[in-house]
């Protein structure tokens, strides 16, 4: 069966597939990457309703979120400040407790890092 | 469509497209004045965005469409350096050529979602989706007779809704040149799930469909 259907289909596989690929945008099954297939598609569309959602009314807080998702990487990055690591190293040298100072100290450490990190 | 454009919010009402992407584009010199540009661009583009990316509903739903557009929006601020405008002063070819550029940002951020890969880059990088829209380019000027597309085009008419869903999603995991790559199982699963069939019927559902398609060009082209 293969057999004859690859004598029947004279097309390249690789060459096939870029074909289908295309064909589905050009029939509008994906999104218009050309200037004529987005004229095409905006005749298209101005014969659709298309009614818009709330969530589109406020676009700056798109770009807010996405920034927000950036500082918690990067802070969650960032955590190991290295004054802290030490203080850390050396509480565990002395016994694995960690003495009010050094905790103390530890929290001025993170603050001012993070103090310095939102200024930037 | 009137009723969903907004009044005028911003300073920007009156520059043109091309302007606003370049405003967008030096971000990083003055954030404020890009946002400022994209907001206005976004009001401007967001029903066309949300249309084309309506095409997608079947696979994507309601959701996923209204998520898809929100990102190719935000991808365009993100990559408006990468815009090469005409500058032509025809401002119907200037939009159709944004509206292009975002389609390819549009259809490789579906095929991102569909690999279940982080559609947009949180973190700067220099490289984060700068193969985008090469890649599309490449396949967009690939060369073919008009009459072999546009009887491939009919073909697509004769593959039902699984077929062309399963076909769709497998590009998914396309390299030009390379084919069509093996989907992941977790992937493959999902579509075993929503069309309640096995991962071995799902590769043949694939296979039949592009055979269907490969033998309707031929009958076809021999008439």
């Amino acid at each position: 069966m293969s057999k004859s259907k690859s004598k029947r289909g004279r097309t390249d596989p690789g060459m096939l597939e870029k074909q289908v690929l295309l064909a589905m945008r050009v029939k509008g099954w994906l999104a218009p990457e050309t200037e004529a297939e987005v004229l095409e598609a905006e005749k298209t569309l101005a014969a659709e309703r298309i009614t818009m959602p709330t969530s589109f009314d406020h676009p700056r807080e798109l770009l807010i979120r996405t920034s927000r998702f950036r500082t918690i990487r990067s802070s969650q990055q960032k955590m190991a400040n290295a004054q802290t690591t030490e203080n850390l190293a050396r509480a565990a040298r002395e016994g694995g407790t960690i003495s009010p100072e050094v905790e103390e100290r530890m929290k001025r450490d993170r603050d001012a890092a993070e103090a310095q990190r939102s200024s930037k | 469509m009137d009723a969903n454009q907004p009044t005028t919010r911003t300073r920007f009402a009156t520059d043109s497209d091309e302007d606003l992407i370049f405003y967008m584009s030096v971000q990083s010199e003055d954030r404020a004045t890009a946002e400022e540009a994209w907001e206005e661009f976004f009001f401007r583009y967001r029903e066309y965005v949300l249309g084309v990316c309506r095409r997608f509903r079947g696979i994507l739903g309601d959701l996923g469409v209204e998520d898809l557009a929100k990102d190719t929006l935000v991808r365009v601020f993100e990559k408006a350096h990468t815009f090469k405008p005409l500058n032509c002063g025809n401002n119907n070819r200037e939009r159709a050529r944004i509206c292009a550029w975002m389609g390819r940002i549009a259809n490789n951020l579906f095929f991102s979602s569909l690999r279940r890969q982080p559609t947009i880059n949180f973190v700067d990088t220099p490289q984060a989706g700068g193969r985008e829209t090469p890649t599309r380019e490449e396949v967009c000027n690939e060369p073919a007779e008009s009459s072999q597309r546009a009887l491939l085009r009919e073909a697509l008419d004769t593959l039902n809704e699984r077929e062309r869903e399963i076909l769709l999603t497998s590009y998914a995991w396309y390299e030009p040149g390379v084919g069509c790559q093996r989907m992941p199982t977790e992937e493959l699963e999902a579509l075993t799930e929503r069309f309640h069939t096995t991962p071995a019927n799902i590769r043949q559902i694939r296979t039949r469909a592009l055979d269907k398609l490969k033998h309707y060009v031929a009958d076809h082209n021999n008439q």
